[in-house]
């Protein structure tokens, strides 16, 4: 799995390190030459430009929208207390970094000729190594594993706002048009999505919202599996702080979805039905669908891809990192995609210059607000295991204590934000 | 940055000899895992609650992260981490970030 340098291979790096260190900068010997396509300027790919970047590396960023809004921290504008503005970032800092930033939705990659294809242009951009972070995109009707009934006209009545942008504010507006004493059912995929405790964090922010502005309503969570992520520390605080405002129905206890109806803004699962004023559906997901444009780059619902260089398993020279490929024990976190993004950046540049790419560490931490001065995280430290995926670091990670002070849980808020900021700046700062 | 990489690989391969770059990974990308809370080169942020973490001496960067790896002192996070790294690491890194000025 990973290369095993030859004794040649470190030769002809001692050699470049000599050389390198008496140039001035070493930068013109160790500039990497080729041009890098990547397209997705959200965590993974936005990382994977900046870190290219940094190397001499030079790229072409393509994204289907002129800026990027989180999904993380968009869970606080449910909860009544942030902004959208403090989740929306432009691109001007990628191109303060010498990123060229193209504006468009990639509609063609021809992977023999090494060529992408944006809407409205003409000419096609060539590559020598391209890199996919598209995220995910949704099963909708007429896909395999979709919910009968949602589509994207259900999506205005029933919002997602799993993609942040206009469906955030949909689902706000309704949370603040609904009258006290309504019910939220949000509905909640099985196992894999993007960011395993998302829901969890959203249904706790919107208890938030309601406790302090509409106490007699009721949030429904509707789950198509039976345990979820950081599930006693999320359980402990709702009981803490929302007691009886939040309803879980578990996988067994019939919350698994099988159709929706938006005229009645009901859901139907397995079991029964539930009917809400507001209701939040968090639809089962698969790799962002411009993967589709490469024959046999994605395996199923997501790419398989080399953890050491994040390099296709089936198509030389392209790469698929974040929510799209499978990482292994790592979860679909921006977290991940940055730290997957500082990878690949550093291994495309390796095999740029014709170097043989090293062994990644990584770390993810998903931090969660619980309120604003409550939060909780869940961290893991990885590497590449025995059988060449990749794996956690064995007794390293886990969740924030069971049992902690409130000061503790205010440090973690107050970390999370700190890590939103720091995570923000790197990308698009 | 670029030279940077470049020597501590050498300094890996000159060290344990070339096999050993299959186990033990560049600083540099241990360090990367760091920036995404601690800031750009670990230099931390204005008005930001994550401590910056560049330029202090190695042993005292080293102790306290292997401090952490035992629990020592209370912390949020940094005891969780810090059992992810073996000891040769904790010393790369703290090596890495000492010389950040
Ligand atoms: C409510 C919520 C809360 C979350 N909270 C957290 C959190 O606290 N911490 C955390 O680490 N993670 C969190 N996540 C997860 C995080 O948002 C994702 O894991 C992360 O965005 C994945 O990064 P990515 O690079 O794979 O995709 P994205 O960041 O989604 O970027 C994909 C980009 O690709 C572009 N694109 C796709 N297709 C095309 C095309 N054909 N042409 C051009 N451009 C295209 C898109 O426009 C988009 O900008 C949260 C997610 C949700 C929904
Ligand atoms: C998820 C965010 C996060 C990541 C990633 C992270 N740290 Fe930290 N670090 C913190 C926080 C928060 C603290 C404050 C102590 C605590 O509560 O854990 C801290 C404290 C520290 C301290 C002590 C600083 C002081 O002034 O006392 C050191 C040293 C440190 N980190 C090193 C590292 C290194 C090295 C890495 C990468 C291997 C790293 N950290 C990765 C969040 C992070």
């Amino acid at each position: 799995m990973i290369k095993t340098n030859s004794r040649r291979d470190v030769l002809k790096l001692a050699g470049a390190a000599t050389l390198a260190s008496l140039l001035p900068s070493g930068k013109s010997f160790a500039q990497a030459a080729g041009n890098v396509v990547v397209i997705g300027g959200g965590f993974g790919g936005g990382t994977v430009a900046k870190y290219l970047r940094k190397a001499g590396v030079n790229v072409t960023l393509i994204d289907a929208n002129a800026g990027f809004v989180t999904c993380p921290f968009s869970n606080t504008v449910l909860g009544g207390f942030g902004e959208m503005r403090q989740v929306s970032h432009t691109f001007d800092g990628m191109r303060r970094a010498g990123v060229n930033v193209v504006t468009g939705t990639v509609t063609a990659i021809d992977s023999a000729a090494k060529r992408v294809t944006v809407q409205g242009n003409a000419t096609p951009i060539a590559y020598d190594r391209l890199v996919l972070s598209p995220g995910i995109d949704f099963k909708f009707v007429g896909t395999a594993g979709a919910i009968a009934g949602y589509d994207e006209a259900a999506a205005e009545k029933m919002p997602h706002a799993w993609k942040a942008g206009p469906q955030t504010e949909l689902l706000r507006r309704q949370l603040i048009a609904m009258d006290d004493g309504g019910v939220v059912v949000m509905t909640i995929p099985n196992n894999p999505y993007r960011c395993p405790p998302g829901p969890y964090e959203r249904a706790s922010l919107i208890a938030h919202y309601l406790k302090t502005s509409k106490p007699r309503s009721k949030i429904v969570l509707l789950d198509g599996k039976d345990t979820f992520s950081k599930q006693g520390l999320f359980q402990a605080a709702w009981t803490a702080l929302y007691p009886g405002m939040i309803e879980w129905v578990s996988f067994s206890q019939g919350g698994n979805v099988a159709r929706v109806d938006p005229a009645t803004n009901t859901v139907f699962t397995d079991f029964g039905q539930h009917k809400g004023n507001v209701v939040n559906v968090i639809p089962p997901q698969r790799a962002g669908r411009v993967v589709d444009l490469i024959p046999n780059l994605a395996t199923g619902d997501y790419c398989q891809v080399n953890p050491t260089t994040f390099e296709s398993r089936s198509v030389p020279n392209v790469h698929v990192l974040g929510d799209a490929c499978v990482a292994g024990a790592m979860p679909k976190s921006g977290f991940s995609a940055n730290n997957q993004g500082k990878v690949t950046a550093v291994a495309v540049a390796a095999l740029l210059r014709g170097q043989a790419p090293v062994a990644p560490s990584m770390i993810n931490v998903c931090y969660s607000l619980v309120n604003p001065d409550y939060g909780i995280s869940v961290s893991s430290v990885h590497k590449i295991g025995d059988d060449g995926t990749i794996i956690s670091v064995p007794n390293s990670g886990g969740t924030s204590p069971a049992a902690a002070t409130a000061e503790f849980r205010k440090m973690e808020a107050d970390y999370a934000r700190g890590w939103y900021a720091s995570i923000s700046n790197e990308i698009w700062g | 940055m670029i030279s940077r990489t470049i020597c501590s690989v050498v300094f890996l391969s000159l060290a344990f000899g070339g096999t050993a770059l299959a186990q033990t990974t560049d600083p540099v990308v241990l360090a990367n895992s760091c920036s995404t809370c601690h800031g750009p080169d670990g230099k931390g942020l204005p008005n930001n609650p994550m401590p910056p973490i560049n330029g202090r001496a190695a042993p005292a960067m080293a102790t306290a992260l292997k401090g952490f790896k035992a629990d020592q002192p209370v912390v949020t996070i940094m005891n969780r981490l810090a059992k992810g790294y073996s000891d040769a690491e904790i010393d790369a890194i703290a090596a890495y970030f000492a010389n950040i000025k």
